[in-house]
């Protein structure tokens, strides 16, 4: 931006004004087991890791504005957290209410307790990013594929995760949404694997949450910023363990 | 039939500007400006334009779209020589393909596209790589003395004013359900992605632009023009002179303000008829900021004829009829 094209601008170009338009947005559910299993170390590097992802996310000046994330905990029951309010309220399973953009984010505090409703809460995040998706049409707002990204330590302890995990490959076929599912040590990692037809599970490196969160920052702040035409690379996964 | 040929005589000289200039993402990652367009100012008063944007992560997309935007440039000229040619001009209903006949345009536009795709594919062949190496959008504007009809693929915009009513968005920006998708030329079903726009009525204005432009330059919930945008560019290009309006609106489009608001590659061509008589023919085909502008005299152009009222489903001839 030489000083000639801004003299330019100041002279014939001064009355030119700019639409304003909305971001366009990238919606995330974040599936994160919360059961009696994760508690200890697991629950406090989960935690760290969202709020370095938080940090990661907020320092993107553009990934601030059009990553939206909404927190889905399954420990006991499902229930979508209150991020704008640092998640120590539930809000109710509705699309306006749990996404927030990363800019107005408070990352929560997760407590471990309880099974594992696995099953229940990937509906309700197939669920949140549909009716978001229809909220954006509604609006005319431009977005990006949603990401729904689940975490666990177990396996499915409620009857509705084969619906669900049926529910997840149905929406992969039609383009509906970006699934990844992660494993934590004592993970079932055959039953992970029937949630999704496009990617294997992935395999945490030990407690490596921290580099996990790392890598979904950077990921999503490429998606969010990608333009039409183009393939987004996405970063090298280098926090989980590679399958046999 | 109404005779239709002599209002020609009337039409004014076409004041146009155009820059297709780098992004500032694509400095950063050492992208060329994979932006291009060309267009031809007729001595008969019709303007030919098109617009071409490269696939980012296409290698050879800033040749695709060069190749793209010059091939359907000239093609389409070479229809309209044809045109012009034909006893009744541009308004023969029936015989020459008009306002009013559309499906003789879309099959004028799918010549265009294919044009451009068969060149790139030629130079893939030669070059020894793919056709969507080359992945660019393509939009194309014809506007004859009574319509204004655009062909595209992809998601590049064209942007219309006819004479007496407020500024249009008639060439549609095509976009996946996701913002980052997108149709090109090069793919196999782009003839069936072709969208071809006629609106009846005498231009005074045209624009196209590319996508790096839309969030700024219009609403993108409907890609209605932002006519606070345009009018000043309007005016601009009305009134300059023939030999910085391209350099000036390059500047402008690489200056700060702008590059704030988005970091993509940016075309924006701009028309603006004037009253004056066309003279002789002008083209220009550039990537990058062209430097070639209009050598015409320019008489203000402000007001195109009044009372222009296309008649809309009536047959070509008639609308032009109404000028005389």
């Amino acid at each position: 931006m030489s000083e000639d094209n801004d003299q330019v601008i100041e002279g014939e170009f001064a009355l030119v004004e700019f639409a304003q338009n909305p971001e366009p947005r990238c919606a995330v559910v974040l599936l994160l087991d919360t059961s009696g299993s994760m508690e200890g170390k697991r629950i406090a590097e989960l935690n760290a890791g969202i709020r370095s992802l938080d940090q990661a996310l907020k320092a993107d000046p553009l990934a601030s504005l059009r990553v939206e994330l909404a927190v889905v905990a399954f420990g006991g029951k499902v229930r979508a957290l209150d991020v704008r309010q640092g998640g120590k309220a539930e809000v109710p399973f509705d699309a306006n209410e749990a996404f927030v953009t990363v800019d107005a984010f408070q990352p929560p505090e997760l407590l471990a307790h309880g099974s594992t409703p696995m099953g229940g809460a990937v509906q309700r995040g197939l669920q949140l990013v549909r009716d978001r998706k229809a909220i954006y049409k509604q609006n005319g707002i431009d977005y990006f594929r949603p990401w729904v990204f689940l975490i666990t330590d177990g396996k499915p302890t409620d009857k509705a995760w084969q619906q669900a995990a049926a529910e997840v490959r149905d929406e992969e076929g039609k383009r509906g949404v970006t699934f990844y599912a992660v494993g934590v040590a004592g993970a079932d990692m055959d039953k992970l694997a029937r949630f999704s037809s496009v990617r294997t599970p992935l395999k945490l490196k030990g407690l490596a949450f921290e580099e996990l969160f790392e890598w979904l920052s950077k990921s999503l702040s490429a998606v969010s910023q990608s333009r039409p035409g183009e393939q987004t690379p996405l970063p090298p996964v280098g926090w989980a363990d590679v399958e046999a | 039939m109404p005779e239709a040929s002599a209002e020609q005589a009337h039409l004014g000289a076409w004041h146009v500007a155009a820059a297709s200039v780098r992004g500032t993402s694509h400095d950063e990652r050492g992208l060329p400006c994979q932006d291009a367009h060309a267009f031809i100012a007729r001595s008969d008063g019709v303007l030919v334009a098109a617009v071409a944007d490269g696939a980012g992560s296409a290698s050879q997309s800033a040749v695709g779209a060069t190749i793209a935007a010059e091939g359907a440039v000239e093609v389409l000229d070479g229809h309209l020589d044809l045109l012009a040619r034909s006893p009744a001009g541009f308004a023969a209903e029936g015989e020459a393909p008009d306002a009013g006949v559309p499906e003789a345009w879309h099959a004028i536009m799918l010549g265009a596209l294919r044009a451009g795709a068969r060149r790139i594919e030629q130079l893939a062949d030669s070059e020894g790589r793919k056709s969507r190496d080359y992945a660019c959008t393509l939009t194309c504007l014809v506007a004859t003395p009574n319509a204004v009809i655009t062909g595209q693929v992809g998601d590049c915009a064209a942007v219309v004013q006819l004479s007496g009513h407020g500024l249009v968005t008639v060439g549609v920006p095509q976009r996946g359900e996701y913002a980052n998708e997108a149709y090109f030329i090069t793919m196999p079903e782009a003839p069936d992605l072709l969208d071809v726009s006629v609106v009846e009525g005498q231009a005074r204005a045209v624009a196209l632009l590319s996508d790096g432009l839309l969030r700024i330059a219009t609403d993108t919930s409907d890609f209605s023009p932002h006519t606070p945008f345009f009018e000043p560019l309007l005016e601009f290009v009305a009134r300059s002179s023939r030999d910085d309006a391209n350099g000036k609106l390059a500047a402008f489009l690489r200056s700060e303000r702008v590059c704030s608001r988005t970091d993509d590659d940016k075309t924006l061509l701009i028309a603006v008829r004037s009253n004056g008589p066309a003279a002789t023919s002008t083209r220009d085909a550039a990537r990058g900021p062209g430097t070639t502008a209009e050598p015409e005299p320019g008489p203000e152009p402000e007001s195109g004829p009044e009372g222009e009222s296309a008649a809309p489903d009536d047959g070509a001839g008639s609308s032009s009829a109404e000028r005389e």
